[in-house]
Protein backbone atom coordinates (compact mmCIF):
# COMPACT_ATOMS: atom_id res chain seq x y z
CA UNK A 1 0.00 0.00 0.00
CA UNK A 2 1.22 3.18 -0.71
CA UNK A 3 0.96 6.17 2.07
CA UNK A 4 1.63 9.63 2.63
CA UNK A 5 3.34 10.28 5.86
CA UNK A 6 5.57 12.66 7.67
CA UNK A 7 9.17 11.90 8.25
CA UNK A 8 12.16 13.40 9.39
CA UNK A 9 15.90 12.91 8.34
CA UNK A 10 18.81 14.69 10.60
CA UNK A 11 21.61 16.46 7.99
CA UNK A 12 25.08 17.32 9.43
CA UNK A 13 26.37 19.81 7.71
CA UNK A 14 29.97 21.25 7.45
CA UNK A 15 30.91 24.92 8.24
CA UNK A 16 32.44 24.77 4.40
CA UNK A 17 28.26 25.21 3.32
CA UNK A 18 27.56 27.84 5.63
CA UNK A 19 26.15 30.45 3.31
CA UNK A 20 23.88 32.16 1.17
CA UNK A 21 23.33 29.22 -1.06
CA UNK A 22 23.06 26.75 2.65
CA UNK A 23 19.07 26.53 2.23
CA UNK A 24 19.27 24.71 -1.09
CA UNK A 25 22.22 22.82 -0.37
CA UNK A 26 20.18 21.44 2.63
CA UNK A 27 16.87 20.81 0.01
CA UNK A 28 18.71 19.01 -2.22
CA UNK A 29 20.97 16.79 0.17
CA UNK A 30 17.80 15.82 2.07
CA UNK A 31 15.85 14.78 -1.44
CA UNK A 32 19.20 12.68 -2.38
CA UNK A 33 19.88 11.48 1.12
CA UNK A 34 16.17 9.83 1.02
CA UNK A 35 14.57 9.34 -1.61
CA UNK A 36 15.11 5.41 -3.35
CA UNK A 37 15.73 3.92 0.67
CA UNK A 38 13.89 1.97 2.59
CA UNK A 39 13.53 0.57 6.06
CA UNK A 40 11.58 -1.98 7.95
CA UNK A 41 9.74 1.05 10.28
CA UNK A 42 8.68 3.17 6.89
CA UNK A 43 9.12 0.90 3.73
CA UNK A 44 10.17 1.96 1.04
CA UNK A 45 10.63 5.80 1.01
CA UNK A 46 9.70 6.72 -3.12
CA UNK A 47 9.43 10.01 -3.48
CA UNK A 48 9.11 13.16 -1.36
CA UNK A 49 6.92 15.58 -1.87
CA UNK A 50 7.35 18.69 0.27
CA UNK A 51 9.43 19.86 2.73
CA UNK A 52 7.24 20.81 5.77
CA UNK A 53 10.36 22.30 7.96
CA UNK A 54 14.38 22.29 7.06
CA UNK A 55 15.22 23.10 10.89
CA UNK A 56 16.46 25.24 12.70
CA UNK A 57 20.37 23.93 12.59
CA UNK A 58 22.51 23.85 15.61
CA UNK A 59 26.15 23.80 15.70
CA UNK A 60 27.25 21.15 17.49
CA UNK A 61 29.86 21.92 20.11
CA UNK A 62 33.04 19.91 19.72
CA UNK A 63 33.32 19.64 15.78
CA UNK A 64 31.79 22.73 14.34
CA UNK A 65 28.96 21.00 12.03
CA UNK A 66 25.58 21.91 12.73
CA UNK A 67 22.68 19.60 12.85
CA UNK A 68 19.60 20.44 11.17
CA UNK A 69 16.20 17.89 12.05
CA UNK A 70 14.38 18.05 8.86
CA UNK A 71 10.56 17.34 8.66
CA UNK A 72 9.40 16.44 5.33
CA UNK A 73 6.40 14.44 3.33
CA UNK A 74 6.61 11.61 1.16
CA UNK A 75 5.31 9.15 -0.79
CA UNK A 76 6.41 5.51 1.26
CA UNK A 77 5.22 2.23 0.21
CA UNK A 78 5.13 -0.53 2.63
CA UNK A 79 3.53 -4.05 1.99
CA UNK A 80 1.58 -5.83 5.23
CA UNK A 81 1.09 -9.26 5.80
CA UNK A 82 -2.55 -10.46 4.44
CA UNK A 83 -2.43 -7.05 2.06
CA UNK A 84 -3.82 -8.29 -1.30
CA UNK A 85 -1.24 -6.58 -4.18
CA UNK A 86 -1.40 -6.71 -8.12
CA UNK A 87 2.54 -7.73 -9.10
CA UNK A 88 4.22 -8.48 -12.64
CA UNK A 89 5.83 -11.37 -12.77
CA UNK A 90 9.19 -11.17 -14.31
CA UNK A 91 10.44 -14.68 -13.58
CA UNK A 92 9.03 -18.19 -13.17
CA UNK A 93 11.46 -21.25 -11.80
CA UNK A 94 10.66 -24.63 -10.78
CA UNK A 95 10.81 -23.09 -7.18
CA UNK A 96 7.82 -20.88 -7.67
CA UNK A 97 7.52 -17.42 -9.34
CA UNK A 98 8.87 -14.06 -8.81
CA UNK A 99 6.81 -10.69 -8.88
CA UNK A 100 7.34 -7.13 -8.79
CA UNK A 101 5.07 -5.15 -6.90
CA UNK A 102 7.05 -1.80 -7.37
CA UNK A 103 9.92 -1.19 -6.08
CA UNK A 104 8.97 -4.93 -3.71
CA UNK A 105 10.32 -8.10 -5.10
CA UNK A 106 7.67 -10.82 -4.52
CA UNK A 107 8.20 -14.81 -4.10
CA UNK A 108 5.35 -16.99 -4.61
CA UNK A 109 6.25 -20.34 -4.17
CA UNK A 110 5.30 -23.84 -6.01
CA UNK A 111 3.90 -25.10 -2.47
CA UNK A 112 1.42 -22.08 -2.44
CA UNK A 113 0.43 -22.59 -6.34
CA UNK A 114 -1.94 -24.72 -7.73
CA UNK A 115 -0.26 -27.84 -9.39
CA UNK A 116 0.44 -26.26 -12.55
CA UNK A 117 1.22 -22.88 -14.00
CA UNK A 118 -0.66 -23.33 -16.96
CA UNK A 119 -4.54 -24.21 -17.29
CA UNK A 120 -6.88 -24.09 -20.51
CA UNK A 121 -6.65 -20.07 -20.69
CA UNK A 122 -4.23 -19.12 -18.47
CA UNK A 123 -0.61 -19.33 -18.62
CA UNK A 124 1.50 -17.69 -16.09
CA UNK A 125 5.06 -16.72 -17.81
CA UNK A 126 6.99 -13.34 -17.87
CA UNK A 127 5.41 -9.88 -17.69
CA UNK A 128 1.73 -11.83 -16.81
CA UNK A 129 -0.10 -9.90 -14.25
CA UNK A 130 -0.99 -11.35 -11.12
CA UNK A 131 -2.72 -10.85 -8.28
CA UNK A 132 -1.15 -12.25 -5.03
CA UNK A 133 -1.31 -12.42 -0.89
CA UNK A 134 1.36 -11.55 0.67
CA UNK A 135 1.53 -13.89 3.51
CA UNK A 136 5.06 -12.93 4.84
CA UNK A 137 7.69 -9.93 4.56
CA UNK A 138 11.43 -10.36 5.36
CA UNK A 139 13.59 -7.29 6.11
CA UNK A 140 16.93 -6.47 5.38
CA UNK A 141 18.82 -3.06 5.94
CA UNK A 142 18.18 -2.23 2.30
CA UNK A 143 15.34 -3.97 1.16
CA UNK A 144 12.01 -5.53 1.80
CA UNK A 145 11.36 -9.36 0.55
CA UNK A 146 7.44 -10.69 0.67
CA UNK A 147 6.14 -14.27 0.22
CA UNK A 148 2.81 -14.64 -1.23
CA UNK A 149 0.19 -16.86 -2.53
CA UNK A 150 -2.20 -17.04 -5.42
CA UNK A 151 -3.82 -20.45 -4.26
CA UNK A 152 -7.25 -18.39 -2.95
CA UNK A 153 -10.48 -17.40 -4.44
CA UNK A 154 -9.78 -14.33 -6.62
CA UNK A 155 -6.16 -14.65 -6.84
CA UNK A 156 -3.95 -15.50 -9.96
CA UNK A 157 -3.67 -13.89 -13.44
CA UNK A 158 -5.46 -11.12 -13.91
CA UNK A 159 -6.28 -9.38 -17.12
CA UNK B 1 -4.07 -0.76 19.78
CA UNK B 2 -2.98 -4.07 22.23
CA UNK B 3 -3.04 -2.78 25.70
CA UNK B 4 -0.78 -5.58 26.92
CA UNK B 5 2.14 -4.42 29.03
CA UNK B 6 4.99 -7.38 29.16
CA UNK B 7 7.96 -6.86 28.46
CA UNK B 8 9.26 -6.90 24.96
CA UNK B 9 5.50 -5.21 23.97
CA UNK B 10 7.28 -3.78 21.04
CA UNK B 11 8.30 -6.57 19.53
CA UNK B 12 4.94 -8.76 19.73
CA UNK B 13 3.37 -5.29 18.65
CA UNK B 14 5.36 -6.08 14.87
CA UNK B 15 5.02 -9.47 14.71
CA UNK B 16 1.05 -8.65 14.65
CA UNK B 17 0.76 -6.27 11.94
CA UNK B 18 -1.74 -7.95 9.61
CA UNK B 19 -3.54 -6.25 6.83
CA UNK B 20 -6.47 -8.62 7.10
CA UNK B 21 -7.46 -7.22 10.66
CA UNK B 22 -6.21 -3.79 9.64
CA UNK B 23 -3.58 -3.60 11.72
CA UNK B 24 -0.54 -1.63 10.26
CA UNK B 25 1.51 -1.15 13.16
CA UNK B 26 2.08 1.99 15.14
CA UNK B 27 3.57 4.13 12.48
CA UNK B 28 0.58 3.41 9.68
CA UNK B 29 -2.52 2.90 11.64
CA UNK B 30 -3.29 6.71 11.15
CA UNK B 31 -1.09 7.03 8.14
CA UNK B 32 -2.96 8.49 4.73
CA UNK B 33 -3.28 6.28 2.21
CA UNK B 34 -3.07 6.29 -1.04
CA UNK B 35 -4.45 5.47 -4.42
CA UNK B 36 -2.18 4.12 -7.09
CA UNK B 37 -3.78 6.35 -9.65
CA UNK B 38 -2.96 9.11 -6.77
CA UNK B 39 0.61 8.18 -6.46
CA UNK B 40 0.78 8.13 -10.58
CA UNK B 41 -0.33 11.94 -10.47
CA UNK B 42 2.09 12.77 -7.76
CA UNK B 43 5.03 11.40 -9.85
CA UNK B 44 4.10 12.70 -12.94
CA UNK B 45 3.50 15.99 -11.67
CA UNK B 46 6.55 16.83 -9.42
CA UNK B 47 7.98 20.27 -10.31
CA UNK B 48 11.76 19.09 -9.17
CA UNK B 49 13.70 16.58 -11.63
CA UNK B 50 12.95 12.86 -10.95
CA UNK B 51 15.08 11.18 -9.02
CA UNK B 52 17.19 8.23 -10.77
CA UNK B 53 17.14 5.56 -7.94
CA UNK B 54 15.73 2.53 -8.60
CA UNK B 55 12.92 2.54 -6.33
CA UNK B 56 11.55 5.43 -8.04
CA UNK B 57 11.57 3.59 -11.24
CA UNK B 58 10.58 0.66 -10.80
CA UNK B 59 7.11 2.72 -8.38
CA UNK B 60 6.74 4.83 -11.59
CA UNK B 61 6.67 1.98 -14.18
CA UNK B 62 4.24 -0.34 -11.39
CA UNK B 63 1.59 2.60 -10.97
CA UNK B 64 1.57 3.54 -15.07
CA UNK B 65 0.60 -0.53 -15.28
CA UNK B 66 -1.90 -0.30 -12.71
CA UNK B 67 -3.41 2.91 -12.17
CA UNK B 68 -7.60 2.34 -12.80
CA UNK B 69 -8.06 6.00 -12.91
CA UNK B 70 -6.50 7.98 -15.26
CA UNK B 71 -7.67 11.48 -13.94
CA UNK B 72 -7.07 13.24 -11.03
CA UNK B 73 -11.02 13.49 -11.35
CA UNK B 74 -12.09 10.19 -11.70
CA UNK B 75 -9.80 9.22 -8.64
CA UNK B 76 -11.58 11.84 -6.34
CA UNK B 77 -15.25 10.87 -7.72
CA UNK B 78 -14.31 7.10 -6.63
CA UNK B 79 -13.00 8.56 -3.14
CA UNK B 80 -16.52 10.81 -2.95
CA UNK B 81 -18.31 7.42 -3.21
CA UNK B 82 -16.36 5.47 -1.35
CA UNK B 83 -16.62 8.07 1.94
CA UNK B 84 -20.65 7.74 1.47
CA UNK B 85 -19.65 4.69 3.27
CA UNK B 86 -18.44 5.64 7.03
CA UNK B 87 -17.81 2.34 8.05
CA UNK B 88 -14.61 2.42 5.53
CA UNK B 89 -11.26 3.06 7.10
CA UNK B 90 -8.56 4.89 5.21
CA UNK B 91 -7.14 0.96 4.39
CA UNK B 92 -9.80 -0.32 2.93
CA UNK B 93 -11.19 2.69 0.50
CA UNK B 94 -7.46 2.43 -1.09
CA UNK B 95 -8.23 -1.34 -1.51
CA UNK B 96 -11.48 -1.12 -2.70
CA UNK B 97 -10.11 1.98 -5.33
CA UNK B 98 -6.53 -0.09 -6.43
CA UNK B 99 -8.13 -3.80 -7.07
CA UNK B 100 -11.40 -2.75 -8.24
CA UNK B 101 -13.24 -6.22 -7.46
CA UNK B 102 -15.86 -6.75 -9.38
CA UNK B 103 -18.98 -8.21 -6.83
CA UNK B 104 -19.38 -8.07 -3.10
CA UNK B 105 -17.96 -11.68 -2.63
CA UNK B 106 -15.00 -11.06 -4.06
CA UNK B 107 -14.33 -7.66 -2.11
CA UNK B 108 -14.82 -9.73 1.27
CA UNK B 109 -12.36 -12.06 0.08
CA UNK B 110 -9.67 -9.91 -1.18
CA UNK B 111 -10.37 -7.61 1.56
CA UNK B 112 -11.16 -9.13 4.85
CA UNK B 113 -11.85 -6.77 7.13
CA UNK B 114 -14.98 -5.66 4.74
CA UNK B 115 -17.39 -8.32 6.42
CA UNK B 116 -18.94 -5.56 8.40
CA UNK B 117 -20.83 -4.35 5.99
CA UNK B 118 -23.45 -5.66 4.42
CA UNK B 119 -23.58 -7.66 1.06
CA UNK B 120 -26.26 -5.29 -0.88
CA UNK B 121 -24.49 -1.84 0.51
CA UNK B 122 -21.17 -3.04 -0.88
CA UNK B 123 -22.20 -4.50 -3.94
CA UNK B 124 -23.74 -0.74 -4.61
CA UNK B 125 -20.93 1.12 -3.99
CA UNK B 126 -18.91 -1.35 -6.58
CA UNK B 127 -21.61 -1.68 -9.17
CA UNK B 128 -20.96 2.52 -8.86
CA UNK B 129 -17.04 2.32 -9.32
CA UNK B 130 -17.44 -0.26 -12.01
CA UNK B 131 -19.59 2.08 -13.85
CA UNK B 132 -17.13 5.17 -13.21
CA UNK B 133 -13.99 2.96 -14.77
CA UNK B 134 -16.28 1.70 -17.90
CA UNK B 135 -16.54 5.94 -18.51
CA UNK B 136 -14.00 7.78 -17.80
CA UNK B 137 -11.89 9.24 -21.22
Amino acid sequence: MFFIKELTHTIMLHPSYFGPRMQQYLESKLYSDVEGTCSGQFGFIIAVVSISDIGKGMVLSGNGQAEFVTRYRAIVFKPFKGEVVDGVVHNVTRMGIFAEVGPLNCFVSQQSNPPSYTSQDQVIENNTKIRIKIIGTRVDATEIFAIGTIKEDHLGVIE
Amino acid sequence: MTSRSFPGRHKAQQEEEDAAALKLGPEFNNAGCLLISEVKYLLENRDKDAPDTVVYNKALEYVKTFAKFNTTDSASAVREILRREPELTQFETAQIANLCPADAEEAKSIIPSLVKIEDDRLQALLDEIQAMRKFQT
